[in-house]
């Protein structure tokens, strides 16, 4: 097994037989193919009734639909899509039906297996966020994790990159609580932020390998972390007014602001390499 | 196509197909997911599930074809399967009435001219004469 599942099991936050609770209940929520399409207009009502009526016994909508003729490969496309955006991440499930620290997993996922990313492509001109439905626990969850003391510890960190006698130590705690961070905006599936964090991360990341002068000039990647947190502080903000990162994307500003991040934490060249 | 009782009120134009496939949707997702009915009857161990979704996961495949690509689905399975989606689906004709759909007079009306129907031409509807 290669799944996120296999890890929540080997670091004992679950046992199997609540991991597949889990998962069933993730599947239950999936629209069906049916309501796909037909809410979708890839077939016609005619159709599906067609489709239901030729069904043998035991035999699933797609199957029969195949059978007919009627599904291609743009309609498993579209039903895989669309079933993949309504698709709630199991940490929220994990949370609202176990009870499970959000913050707990995050922080022993960043150094294994964080759930996959959720963001659209690294594009800038592609991006293409949804914003799905969340608990209202797993975002208290989100918001609680990045508290102001975490935002006060990372400003603090990207303004030590300036010092001469910057320790080793400052950077590899700014990477841990980055990597939190982007696993716990995976889990509460606020995928801009999630992105913002991980670009964050490759940077420090690049950092830490390569050494802090290899990546760039100290001065121009402390205002690039600086500028990125502030990003990072007003999606929080606005996760918190709203509970939705949707208004943040809606506001010119803000999107300006995010684009303004992504392009200086792009600027440095040797995030690729890390 | 079947000659079904429900392709028979569209034709009658008692309900619409449109409200017929609605119905069928709510009916598709009233009864139990197939990972759900696998796990409640105990028809794969917790560990050939996880297994399962963790192959569905890699090949954005369907539970149902993860298990055959897995071996884990067999004929006696699949009779088990069945026996109990009987037994869970809700009837579609309930679902048209609680729906509000067609009332139950109008169905019940309708399910006598079906039979007359079918009793006139047994054939027409896969039967043969008695």
């Amino acid at each position: 097994m290669t799944f996120f599942g296999t890890t929540l099991l080997e670091k004992g936050f679950i046992t199997e037989e609540k991991l597949v609770d889990a998962l069933v209940t993730q599947s239950n929520e999936l629209p069906s193919p049916l309501r796909i399409c037909f809410e979708e207009s890839l077939l016609s009502a005619d159709q599906i009734l067609d489709a239901i009526a030729s069904r043998e016994k035991g035999e699933h909508f797609p199957a029969v639909c195949t059978r007919l003729g009627l599904w291609t490969s743009q309609t498993s496309d579209t039903v895989k899509a669309v079933q993949k955006k309504a698709r709630h991440p199991l940490g929220q499930i994990l949370v609202d039906q176990f009870g499970i620290d959000l913050s707990t997993i995050s922080g022993e996922l960043s150094h294994s297996d964080a759930p996959p990313p959720t963001s659209p492509s690294t594009d800038k001109s592609q991006y293409n966020f949804a914003f799905p439905s969340v608990s209202g626990e797993t975002k208290k969850q989100y918001l609680d994790f990045f508290s102001q003391s975490v935002k006060d510890s990372l400003e603090g960190g990207f303004n030590d990159f300036e010092k001469p006698d910057l320790n080793a130590n400052v950077i590899s705690s700014i990477e841990e609580i980055v990597q939190q961070l982007a696993a716990a905006a995976s889990f509460a599936r606020m995928e801009i932020s999630f992105t913002v964090c991980e670009k964050l991360g490759a940077l420090i990341s690049a950092i830490t390998i390569n050494g802090i002068d290899s990546v760039g000039s100290k001065s121009s990647i402390k205002t690039a972390c600086l500028k990125t947190l502030d990003v990072l502080w007003e999606l929080h903000r606005f996760i918190e007014i709203s509970g939705s990162e949707e208004e943040f994307w809606a506001n010119d500003i803000s999107r300006g602001n995010f684009s303004s991040a992504l392009t200086l934490l792009d600027s440095f060249a040797n995030i690729g390499e890390a | 196509m079947k000659n079904t009782f429900s392709k028979f009120l569209v034709d009658e134009g008692a309900i619409s197909s449109e409200a017929l496939v609605c119905a069928f949707i709510k009916q598709a997702e009233d009864s139990p997911s197939l990972p759900q009915l696998v796990k409640d009857h105990q028809l794969l161990s917790n560990s050939e599930i996880l297994e399962v979704y963790a192959h569905q996961v890699k090949h954005e495949a369907s539970f149902q074809s993860s298990c055959m690509t897995l071996g884990v689905w067999s004929a006696e399975l699949e009779a088990k399967l069945e026996s109990v989606i009987l037994q869970s689906v809700p009837s579609i004709f309930k679902i048209l009435v609680d729906q509000e759909l067609i009332s139950l007079s109008a169905m019940t009306m309708k399910m006598d001219e079906f039979i007359a129907n079918v009793l006139d031409e047994p054939e027409a509807y896969g039967l043969h004469a008695a």
